[in-house]
């Protein structure tokens, strides 16, 4: 290997990807965050103000609650998520080798689907009046439930929506992870007298803590990030109900035209999610078991 | 193979919840299909159909193309989606043999600021595109689309994982015999990573297809619409009464997805298991 | 070194098919001395051919003109069009002419994206001539500070669409012009019933701006002040209107709970309510799916005063065409048009159209158009109406769904109005 090539060739094959990340993605989050500190409509120049808007963002007690809304909403969603995706995982691999394939499909069909389109579907199955739900309620003999205008159910409403659609993801991951589990360990685990119980929690378990971790990642990102299921769903509704933070984001940059406050909104939810991301990785360190 | 004796109550139960699940995902799709053929100005009438039952109103289907740019909608999707995925094959698997196979200082850096990637939300950047493409003169193009997605970093991560299981034996043997660098990556690496690259493939053309939110913003009119935009637009053309005509559209426009699926599936879960993917 | 132009080929190769799917920027709109337009139309604005009926009669009068463009724009309600509006101007690609309802005037001239006429129809008189048949009242909505923004083409009021056949179900006569709010009631419960297993409600509760603006007049309420800059909502009228609001759907059980995606049209379509409020534009809908229906003024709760709201085909200030721009506005909201197009869409401005063509249409009623035009009071949209919009329709779904109590969220509406007025 000649090593002085070493640094051009890297740069060489890097270079590509690298144009691109600067264009397409490092560059605009520096815009984004130089738009956080303007006052931007998007037709007359911006006008700098400082940290006026995170001032705004801090004393608004309706951009703070949706942060609230938001971070109960995807609590929710990752135990949901994490919980019933295992659960899953383990009857699956519990099956023969053919249904298993079944059900893999199966299970993550529904992912693949495009969001958008499913939503509108489920917006009027929700609906009060005419829809599915309540229909099958009302003919059970119960009362029909405000499954999109009602606070009290909109977060039920989103979970049910949100697991139909993406508890294939999880379930995926699991399966995944407990795949790659050498039988020998169980064999051990069997010969050695330990019952299906036992079995789960000295051999799959702390087998599986990187995988549960991976999951449990990917949920917080992904379900703090919601847009799609609240927008077509309830446009946040009733009143700032569902109203999560990437669709307030939207809404004030394309409704408000308030593309600073919006930018400093965005900026803050990224430094959100990089915090979380990091102390999820360190506390890894303390439960996940790499070695095998 | 060992056997593994299940429980009863536990083997009574996952196989209810697997049956739960089953049904619990078909009743929509069955409700939408029988609905999709109903009379427009009935479908919103109850009892709900999931059954499709006489008359089998196939003409909503036929609306959803003629009185909507669908075929046109489905055109520009696989557009975007066909060059994004390409472009982006080819630049994350460059990338991942860099990081992977050649020693630089920095290396891990790169790794990172490229793994950063994926945590930031569209709407984070949306706003900063969107003056970039309207100074490129790109708004309500379907290169202002294609062009954000020439990335994905999940590929560069799988890619990366995936090389980094590649004895270096390949590459010592391949340099022996004169190979240059640009050889060794396009000749032994990148066939002996197919899975990584497949499943990069799958996943990224269904994250390019199904994306709503920047054409939500990037695009203007009718004409120039990806699937889901389309759909929604739909909505606010037939949204008067006709449910059925909508579900149809729907229905039409799940089908490209699942096709990819079911056909990619079986790569997908190849790739997935032949143990390049650790966590 | 070979291998390195390889790699900077195969980029170079990425990136130029790229040149071919360029945006739809209007470098130069003049190709061959033809000028070419742009207009932009919500999606559901005129029914497709009626559109090419139009463009194609406007080639044939001024062929040195050309619609390359028609920008079909897909909208929850007015707020959302002109946001997207915005959009397009914001994206470098504004188009030439809009469709504008009065919602959107102050809002675009208080931004100066509206084009002041003026000069136009002195260059044009005949255009100016014509401008005499629209109802002043109607025209008014856009003619601001002496400038002239277009030709007013349609305008719409709020009025009852009623279900006779089920009327005659349960055995009621056709309301008197003059109903108050104890008999819509009574009408209300009547009509309120289970009919093969499905739950019938006798009315819907307005749901948007326009609707409930309606019924604030007819309450003797409104939203802002007269000279639209403060908010009004704390009078007791007001409370009275959205009270009742809130318990025809709680209290008295006999409308259905809002929902932003479905609309009065779809329910009315699906026959699971009695009786609905909007102007013209639903007549269609009903013709297509042949309902038996009529039109009555909404309920006298306290007074009636009927609303409307015009509409017309604005230039925006930013066209680079702009007297062609004017020629094409002027031509849609023109006698021809309103007479080839306006069939049941919405009501023409032009008096001698609305003599000739509302006895003749249906429903029976169709006269109540005509006569509401003459007593009709503008809807309140001043500058900030997009904002309003928004804030109407969040606290009153947080209202009507019980989250939050009448009072309260009024209140809140009231306070939030002030603010984005700017007091």
């Amino acid at each position: 290997m000649v090593r002085s090539h070493e640094t051009r060739d890297a740069i060489l094959f890097l270079l590509p990807l690298g144009i691109l990340y600067m264009a397409f993605l490092h560059g605009p989050i520096i815009g984004a965050i130089y738009v956080s500190f303007t006052s931007y409509d998007i037709i007359t120049p911006p006008d700098f103000v400082g940290l006026g808007n995170y001032i705004r963002f801090f004393s608004s007690e309706r951009t703070l609650g949706i942060y609230a809304t938001t971070f109960q909403i995807s609590a929710i969603l990752i135990v949901l998520h994490a919980s019933i995706g295992l659960v899953l995982a383990l009857s699956v691999m519990s099956l023969n080798r053919k249904y298993q394939g079944f059900y893999r499909i199966v299970l993550y069909a529904p992912v693949v689907i495009t969001t958008a389109s499913m939503a509108i579907a489920w917006h009027y199955m929700f609906n009060r009046d005419f829809g599915v739900f309540n229909w099958a309620l009302r003919s059970m003999g119960f009362q029909p439930i405000a499954w999109l205008t009602s606070s009290r159910y909109v977060f039920t409403s989103i979970s049910i929506f949100s697991v139909w659609k993406f508890i294939g993801n999880s379930f995926i991951y699991y399966y995944i992870g407990l795949k790659s589990i050498p039988d020998e360990y169980y064999e051990v685990a069997y010969i050695e007298g330990a019952g299906p119980l036992d079995r789960f929690r000295h051999v799959t378990f702390p087998l599986l803590t990187p995988t549960i971790f991976f999951v449990l990642m990917i949920l917080c990102i992904q379900t703090i990030q919601i847009f799609d299921e609240p927008f077509f769903l309830t446009r946040g509704g009733p009143g700032d109900a569902s109203r999560t933070v990437n669709l307030h984001i939207y809404e004030v940059a394309f409704r408000s035209y308030d593309m600073g406050y919006s930018a400093a909104i965005a900026v803050t939810l990224l430094l959100v999610l990089l915090t979380f991301t990091l102390i999820q990785t360190n506390l890894s360190k303390r439960w996940v078991n790499y070695d095998r | 193979m060992i056997v593994k004796r299940v429980h009863p109550v536990a083997y009574v139960v996952s196989r209810f919840i697997l049956v739960f699940m089953l049904v619990a995902i078909a009743i929509p799709i069955m409700w939408m299909f029988a609905t999709s053929l109903r009379l427009p100005g009935q479908s919103l009438r109850l009892p709900p159909s999931f059954i499709p039952r006489q008359p089998f109103l196939w003409s909503n289907y036929m609306r959803v193309f003629t009185e909507f740019p669908f075929l046109r909608h489905f055109t520009n999707s696989v557009t975007v989606a066909s060059i994004a995925v390409s472009g982006q094959l080819v630049t994350s698997s460059m990338a991942a043999f860099a990081i992977a196979r050649i020693k630089f200082r920095g290396a891990n850096v790169v790794f990172i600021l490229i793994l950063t990637g994926l945590m930031v939300p569209h709407q984070v950047t949306i706003i900063p595109l969107f003056i970039i493409m309207r100074e490129l003169r790109l708004i309500d193009s379907l290169t202002a689309l294609i062009l954000p997605h020439l990335i994905f970093p999940l590929a560069v991560f799988l890619m990366r994982q995936f090389i980094l299981t590649i004895p270096k034996d390949y590459d010592e043997a391949a340099a022996l015999e004169g190979l240059g660098r640009f050889s060794i990556f396009s000749r032994i690496i990148v066939p002996m990573i197919k899975p990584a690259i497949l499943v990069s493939a799958i996943m990224h053309l269904l994250l390019v297809w199904n994306d709503f939110f920047r054409p939500l913003v990037l695009i203007n009119s009718l004409e120039k619409m990806t699937l889901p935009l389309g759909l929604f637009q739909l909505q606010g053309y037939m949204g008067t009464g006709s449910l059925s005509v909508i579900l149809a559209g729907i229905l039409v426009s799940i089908i490209p997805p699942l096709l990819f699926f079911a056909v990619g599936q079986k790569y997908l879960m190849i790739g997935l298991e032949s143990g390049g993917l650790k966590f | 070194m070979k291998r390195y132009r390889i790699i900077l080929s195969l980029i170079l190769g990425v990136l130029l098919p790229f040149s071919m799917f360029g945006g739809g920027q209007a470098e130069d709109s003049t190709a061959d001395g033809v000028v070419e337009l742009r207009l932009a139309v919500p999606t559901d604005s005129l029914p497709p051919g009626d559109l090419d009926i139009l463009l194609d009669e406007f080639h044939d009068r001024y062929p040195d003109i050309r619609v390359v463009d028609v920008i079909q724009i897909t909208n929850d309600d007015w707020p959302d069009y002109f946001t997207q509006i915005r959009t397009l101007i914001a994206g470098g690609n504004p188009p030439d002419v809009v469709r504008l309802a009065i919602e959107g005037v102050q809002y675009m001239v208080g931004n100066n994206l509206a084009l002041p006429l003026n000069e136009y129809f002195d260059m044009y008189p005949e255009l100016r001539e014509s401008l005499e048949d629209t109802h002043p009242q109607l025209q008014g909505a856009f003619e601001i500070d002496g400038n002239i923004y277009g030709t007013t083409w349609d305008w719409n009021n709020v009025v009852t669409h009623i279900n006779l056949e089920m009327l005659e179900a349960v055995g009621l006569p056709f309301p008197e012009e003059d109903w108050d709010q104890d008999t819509f009631l009574e009408y209300a419960q009547a009509l309120t019933r289970e009919v093969d297993g499905q739950q019938v409600y006798g009315t819907v509760i307005p749901d948007y701006y326009f609707a409930v603006n309606a019924w604030l007049y007819n309450f003797d309420a409104s939203f802002l002040t007269e000279d639209l800059t403060e908010s009004a909502l704390d009078t007791q009228e007001a409370y009275d209107a959205f009270r009742f609001m809130y318990d025809l759907v709680h209290t008295y059980e006999v409308a259905p709970e809002p929902d932003p995606g479905i609309g009065f049209i779809d329910r009315f379509i699906a026959e699971q309510v009695a009786m609905v409020f909007g102007g013209r534009w639903p007549v269609n809908n009903w013709l297509d799916n042949d309902m038996d229906f009529d039109i009555q003024y909404v309920p006298s709760f306290r007074t009636n005063q009927v609303i409307f709201g015009s509409g017309a085909w604005p230039v925006l200030s930013m066209s680079q065409n702009p007297e062609e721009a004017f020629l094409l506005s002027s031509f849609l909201g023109s006698e021809f048009s309103q007479r080839e197009v306006l069939s049941v869409q919405s009501i023409p401005t032009r008096i001698s159209l609305m003599d000739e063509v509302l006895p003749q249409s249906a429903p029976s009623n169709s006269r109540l158009y005509r006569e509401s035009a003459d007593i009709s009071r503008a809807v309140q949209a001043p500058q900030a109406y997009p904002e309003l919009g928004e804030i109407f329709a969040r606290h009153f779904s947080a209202m009507m769904s019980g989250e939050v109590s009448v009072e309260d969220a009024l209140s809140a509406m009231h306070r939030d109005f002030n603010e984005a007025l700017g007091n």
